[in-house]
């Protein structure tokens, strides 16, 4: 009986030492995929249970953080992503490939043109774009540029393959910057202010 | 060969999130320093990124309150806490004859507590997990309490202070050190017994502050006749002791030790 405790408790501290710490990152992450607090709540509550449950099957010195996020991860996917799957609405074919540049007044006397535009993106403008952007594109340019996955941690995490990774990655970065330069005309960037 | 600006190209976004290979990254660089167009487009290109990762960190770091996080915590601390103790409990019932009386107090705790989920759950977690933290810490680096620790002076003014006199040794654990803390704003003397790998934590406070809610006791076995207070829920079993005007708590994460006969044990009041 107390060899059965002390095994329960050493799994209880592993837990708590070795996934827990890594609720900050997972809720950053629940709050942009669900965006809202509550939900986001929720899910990351589910996903600590479900790992829980499941503790045995991680393997202790493998990367828990991605193990983590691949366990909420796919409870997002199943339970959370908005029902109706919308098409993408726009036609990505129609965005330049890294947009922004494009948009630049590149050339110009200015060194950095980039920096003017950058000041007219606000925090609130960067998170209202994340937001806009269709769950499957969201999902991996979070786990990338937020949470700093590699290729192949995100390609495990969803499920995905790499090169599926990789093609949503670089047209999350489009959408994400053609729908940012529209928030900077917005607050009055002009192109040619050089 | 040298790479040309297609195949600089093809590249960017490898370089953009970090997934280049270090042959590709300095034959990337290295066309760079030759080429002022590519130059150009890629600090450009990386200066986007690096702007957008900053921002998309900065852009929710608002809603990332710390009291939020915390609550969060311990809410899935507790969820954690009704796994563990349904663990506990199918795993008491494959257990034989002799454990029946054990079985059916365990049922009892079990059902209190289920009863409690509805009626403050929470509450009654952060009321025993700092001490069975206070306990799990000191088990975990017993140095902190024995350093440095002189046991019969302690020893005196445990007793002058609380009128209480400690055995140093019982039953195998003895006493080898202690520290005053803070434990849900009481001062709590820590006392601690180590045996071998295992530890025994004795809390003394005092029981005018330190006040168990009629909730929390509902969910414990009281012993008739004394104030005793057993609770045994998660991997740590907390023995609640009231004597005249100190509550002494006893931790032990080795549950077969009889706890509330170590206590009296110690007690000469
Ligand atoms: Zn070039």
């Amino acid at each position: 009986m107390a060899e059965q405790n002390a095994v329960a408790l050493k799994k209880r501290k592993e837990f708590e030492v070795q996934a827990l710490p890594h609720m900050d990152a997972l809720y950053r992450t629940a709050l942009r995929m669900t965006k809202n607090e509550k939900d986001a709540e929720d899910l990351v509550q589910e996903a600590f249970v479900k790992a829980y449950r499941f503790w045995d099957k991680f393997d202790t010195g493998t990367n828990c953080r991605a193990w983590l996020f691949k366990i909420m991860t796919n409870i997002f996917i199943n339970d959370y992503r908005s029902k109706s799957r919308s098409p993408m609405a726009v036609n990505m074919d129609d965005i330049d490939d890294n947009f922004l540049y494009g948009q630049l007044a590149v050339g110009s006397k200015e060194s950095n043109p980039e920096k003017d535009l950058f000041n007219k993106i606000f925090d609130d403008d960067v998170k209202k774009a994340i937001e806009t952007l269709p769950d499957d594109f969201r999902l991996v340019v979070v786990l990338s540029f937020l949470e700093g996955f590699s290729y192949q941690e995100i390609a495990d995490i969803t499920d995905l393959q790499l090169g599926t990774v990789k093609s949503r990655l670089h047209r999350g970065r489009k959408l994400l910057q053609k729908e940012l330069f529209e928030y900077a005309i917005k607050n009055g960037y002009v192109k040619d202010n050089a | 060969m040298m790479m040309d600006c297609q195949q600089a190209f093809a590249l960017l976004q490898d370089i953009l999130d970090k997934e280049a290979s270090q042959i590709d990254e300095k034959e990337v660089r290295a066309h760079l320093k030759k080429c002022g167009h590519c130059f150009e487009r890629f600090r450009v290109e990386e200066s986007i990124q690096e702007f957008l990762n900053e921002k998309i960190k900065t852009s929710f770091a608002v809603e990332e309150k710390s009291d939020k996080l915390e609550s969060m915590r311990l809410d899935i601390m507790g969820h954690l806490d009704e796994i563990d103790a349904e663990c506990q409990e199918s795993k008491k019932t494959t257990f034989g004859s002799p454990f029946k009386i054990f079985l059916s107090a365990a049922a009892l705790v079990l059902l209190a507590s289920i009863w409690s989920l509805s009626t403050g759950f929470f509450s009654h977690q952060e009321y025993y997990i700092p001490l069975e933290q206070a306990h799990w810490a000191a088990a975990e680096n017993s140095s902190v309490y024995t350093q440095g620790f002189d046991k019969a002076e302690y020893l005196g003014i445990i007793e002058q202070n609380f009128n209480y006199n400690i055995n140093s040794s019982f039953d195998g654990y003895s006493f080898v050190g202690a520290k005053k803390e803070q434990i849900m704003g009481n001062d709590v003397e820590h006392l601690i017994f180590p045996k071998d790998d295992d530890c025994i934590s004795i809390f003394i406070t005092s029981a005018d502050t330190f006040v168990i809610p009629d909730n929390i006791k509902a969910t414990m076995i009281k012993n008739s006749n004394q104030e005793i207070y057993d609770h045994n829920c998660r991997g740590c079993r907390l023995i609640f002791h009231k004597v005249g005007s100190l509550m002494i708590i006893t931790a032990s994460t080795n549950k077969e030790i009889e706890l509330a006969d170590f206590i009296p044990g110690h007690l000469t009041i």
